[in-house]
């Protein structure tokens, strides 16, 4: 049997920042094959392009359903993604904002074909009390609350000191979680977030619940990432030459670059093979972003700007 | 005009017209109703022909069925082992499985040797002694899946074959997995989450029919064997996938409903949602029609997953949940509004029925429309300030009767207590307030047939025969209306359907008994001899 999906579960309500740290998570190149599942019935909440620029796949789920009971679109929309070839190296399902993630996270509990990662509840600092004792919402709140392993309590710059302090307390009480971040912008360790949870549920089985035990899918630590985006053109010549002479260090580069006089390129690089093709219709012309991912040893970040600027021309972008 | 003109004589021919609502002919041009009367008030239009097949029958407009879904046929793929009588597609009458070993023994009696058996419509709640185990499922087969759907959506149960291969056992500790004396899992379980991992152990898939032509076939039939000439899909992917499944299947003349898909609403963007519609708008034809959107937004009573008002469930459980975030739907409704389409609104619990009534109130403060017809669907728990409001606002009900019959003792013990359970589905109140009402089946949660839907509001007795509020039963006349000219108005569809009269579709329900004659409590036996769709003559049986 092939090795479980690492199953990571994002829930909060709405406003917490789930939508700003889902696209923390994709632009992370370690997210590589992620199936992302997400709710777009209130907005288009992640960018389907930089899901794909990544090698992932973006399912929408529905939270309605024909038998007028809850959830059974998760069932379904899962059931596809596991009978795709090859399966995703991970799973990330982004929870509707009035869901329990417990009962998410349950379907990696239950099914040996997946493990449960770490349940993610984001909480806005500012607002976390007043929804917690909303009279429509303030029970699915704290089920949320405490359905955490992992607490990424954001928009901390919105509160003071004292304000944090006692809402941190406050929240902290009334959950399970074994980490807790406070963060702006849902900026936090990503590595964190990715680890097997635990609270799995399962007998040791297919499982590890050691939390140190190295997972080929948890790359997150181990690979540093750099990405670049410009609305000027790339020289092809001055391209080719930069990405022949890319260090070992760089493991894999990918993205789109327009090139002058030949328009939008898909730019994918693993090792010292690289290729550039002409980049899909839909994705938006205009625009180059690259994705780099490498070793701690790959060049600093600085050094990497200095490097791919010099490839790109002064021309705007056809 | 070329047309033939053909008169069919009855015995009687209910209209639902106020100004002639009794009969005995009705005039037939076109596809189309060019008068009613007796034959004297008929014969002026010209040459006609008189089809008198139906003068010992009873003509009733084709029944409206306001709230199904095409999901129906998809189940009939699989057998059914619930504990009421249920007609098949194909006409087969399936009695009731009254017994564990019942079940067992359908199950073995269908099984084919290969592949996963599923059962489903399991309803154990009328079973005295033990619940359903892994033991029994494993008489059925023990090399392969097994799994029992219930009726009430979310319980299910299966053998030790899909425990094995799903690695569930003494020492798995989740939500949802029910476990016997000795620790062992008892192979029923509840959630999505269970569901998830039988179907993944079994390979099962019931996902992957719905929406297809097979299952819009199974769906047609179930249809006209209940003398319904028009049902909707209320609650429709139209992917583009499904969109041209319907559109090959349904106009074709030999397919014997019309269709009324209502675009569900929570899978996109409301902008984009309201922009398919829209877009669909200009493919409807006769017999299938786009325009309807369908929100969700709580879940079920029975399964205390609808959000219900203080002071909540009888047996405490915890209140329901949303389908998504209040705010989201109180935004996506006013979308839909302000592109001028008719929203219809699942709301079980009296919580979700006021928070959207408490929506329509802003939205068309800000932004006025006169004659909506927006609809809060189930509504199954509104008292009369919520009617009064519904009233004021314009908005019409489309209540679930059949829940009296089949979940109301369930409701008097469990989830509501009986002054609530006495009051659901308020049917003499929305009258009395001059609510648009219709009433519902839900299929497949419960099976369509109007009459029968008919039959509970006006009996409103539970499946063990304990009348619930005698105060909101209505007569059978009101009740003929509601499965007839109320569904009609609820789909802006009562200029064309749900009576007979002149230039209205030629849709009839042709009954062998008088509905108004028969004692009420017979009003669900009445057998139907077939439809008329548009003016084709459909029999059940071949005459
Ligand atoms: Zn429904």
């Amino acid at each position: 049997m092939p090795a479980p999906v690492p199953f990571t579960v994002l829930g909060g309500y709405l406003g917490a920042g789930k939508t700003t740290l889902l696209n923390r998570i994709l632009a992370a190149p370690g997210a590589g094959d992620m199936a992302v599942m997400v709710n777009d019935f209130g907005r288009l909440n992640i960018d389907a392009e930089l899901v794909a620029a990544q090698g992932g796949r973006a399912v929408r789920l529905e939270n309605g359903c024909v038998c007028c009971t809850i959830g059974d679109s998760l069932v379904e929309s899962l059931m596809q993604v596991m009978a795709a070839t090859p399966r995703p190296a991970r799973i990330l399902v982004e929870a509707s904002g009035v869901a329990d993630p417990a009962r998410v996270a349950d379907f990696a509990r239950l099914s040996p074909s997946l493990r449960l990662d770490r349940v993610i509840v984001l909480v806005d600092l500012e607002q976390i009390r007043a929804r917690c004792a909303d009279r429509h919402v303030g029970d699915m709140a704290l089920k949320q609350l405490a359905a955490a392993d992992v607490l990424v309590l954001n928009k901390a710059d919105l509160v003071d000191d004292a304000a944090r302090t006692e809402t941190r307390a406050w929240v902290e009480g009334r959950s399970a979680a074994v980490v807790t971040f406070e963060a702006t912008r849902a900026d936090v360790p990503l590595a964190a977030l990715f680890a097997p949870s635990e609270r799995a549920g399962q007998a040791p089985r297919d499982h590890d619940h050691n939390r140190n035990h190295d997972h080929p899918h948890d790359d997150f630590d181990a690979v540093r990432t750099w990405s670049f985006e410009t609305r000027r053109v790339f020289d092809r010549a001055r391209l080719e030459a930069l990405l022949d002479g890319l260090p070992p260090a760089v493991l894999r580069a990918k993205g789109f670059v327009d090139l002058a006089g030949e328009g939008l390129m898909t730019l994918q690089l693993t090792g010292r093979r690289w290729t550039l093709e002409p980049a899909p219709d839909g994705v938006p012309r205009g625009q180059s972003r690259l994705v780099v991912l490498g070793t701690p040893g790959m060049p600093a970040d600085a050094d990497l700007r200095r490097l791919v600027t010099g490839a790109v021309t002064g021309s705007p972008a056809t | 005009m070329g047309e033939t003109t053909v008169i069919y004589p009855a015995r009687k021919i209910i209209t639902m017209l106020a100004a002639r609502p009794q009969a005995t002919h009705v005039a037939v041009r076109g596809g189309r109703i060019l008068g009613v009367g007796d034959l004297d008030d008929l014969t002026g239009w010209g040459d006609y022909e008189i089809d008198d097949r139906f003068a010992d029958k009873v003509i009733l407009p084709g029944f409206v069925e306001g709230h199904s879904h095409t999901l129906e046929g998809v189940l009939w793929q699989y057998t059914y082992v619930g504990f009421f009588d249920r007609t098949g597609p194909d006409g087969h009458h399936w009695p009731g499985a009254k017994s564990i070993d019942e079940v067992v023994a359908r199950l073995r009696e269908v099984d084919t040797g290969s592949g996963p058996v599923v059962g489903w419509g399991f309803d154990p709640i009328y079973f005295t002694g033990r619940r359903m185990n892994k033991d029994d499922l494993d008489k059925v087969a023990t090399d392969r899946s097994v799994l029992v759907l219930h009726a009430s959506g979310h319980l299910l149960n299966v053998n030790s074959a899909v425990l094995n291969a799903a690695g569930v056992t003494a020492d798995t500790d989740v939500h949802g997995v029910f476990k016997g004396p000795d620790g062992e899992p008892t192979g029923e379980m509840q959630e999505f989450a269970a569901l998830y991992m039988a179907f993944e152990a079994s390979g099962a898939n019931i996902y992957n029919q719905i929406g297809g032509e097979s299952s819009l076939h199974n769906f047609g039939r179930v249809c006209h064997l209940a003398g319904v000439t028009t049902a909707t899909d209320l609650y429709a992917r139209l992917t583009p996938e499904t969109t041209a499944a319907l559109l090959r299947v349904v106009p074709d003349p030999s397919f014997p409903i019309r269709v009324v898909p209502a675009y569900g609403a929570l899978a996109d963007t409301p902008e984009n949602g309201a922009a398919l519609v829209k877009s669909l708008m200009d493919k409807s034809s006769a017999k299938l029609r786009f325009g309807l959107v369908k929100m969700m937004t709580d879940g079920s009573i029975q399964g205390f997953t609808a959000r219900i008002k203080w002071p909540g469930y009888y047996n405490g459980a915890p209140n329901g949940l949303w389908n998504a975030p209040p705010e989201e739907l109180v935004r996506a409704f006013n979308v839909f509004h302000d592109a001028g389409l008719q929203v219809h609104m699942h709301t079980n619990g009296n919580e979700a029925s006021e928070l959207m009534l408490d929506t329509i109130a802003d939205t068309l403060a800000r932004n006025p429309r006169p004659d909506h017809r927006h609809t809060l669907q189930h509504a199954q728990m509104m008292d009369e300030a919520l009617l009064r409001r519904a009233k004021a606002l314009g908005v019409a009900v489309n209540m679930f009767a059949n829940h009296l019959y089949y979940w109301g003792e369930q409701h008097l013990a469990l989830t509501l207590g009986p002054e609530r359970a006495h009051r659901m589905e308020p049917f003499a109140t929305a009258q009395r307030l001059g609510v648009p009402y219709a009433m519902h089946s839900d299929a497949p949660v419960t099976p369509v047939a109007p009459l029968f839907t008919a039959w509970c509001a006006v009996e409103r007795r539970t499946a063990e025969g304990r009348v619930l509020g005698e105060a909101e039963k209505i007569s059978v006349a009101d009740a003929l209306r509601a499965i007839t000219l109320g569904a009609a108005y609820t789909l802006k569809m009562d200029h064309e359907v749900g009576s007979i009269e002149t230039g209205k579709r030629a849709d009839f329900a042709i009954l062998e008994q008088d509905p108004l004659a028969v004692p009420s409590a017979e009003l669900k036996d009445i057998p139907i001899w077939g439809t008329v769709l548009g003016g084709i003559v459909q029999p059940l049986h071949a005459e």
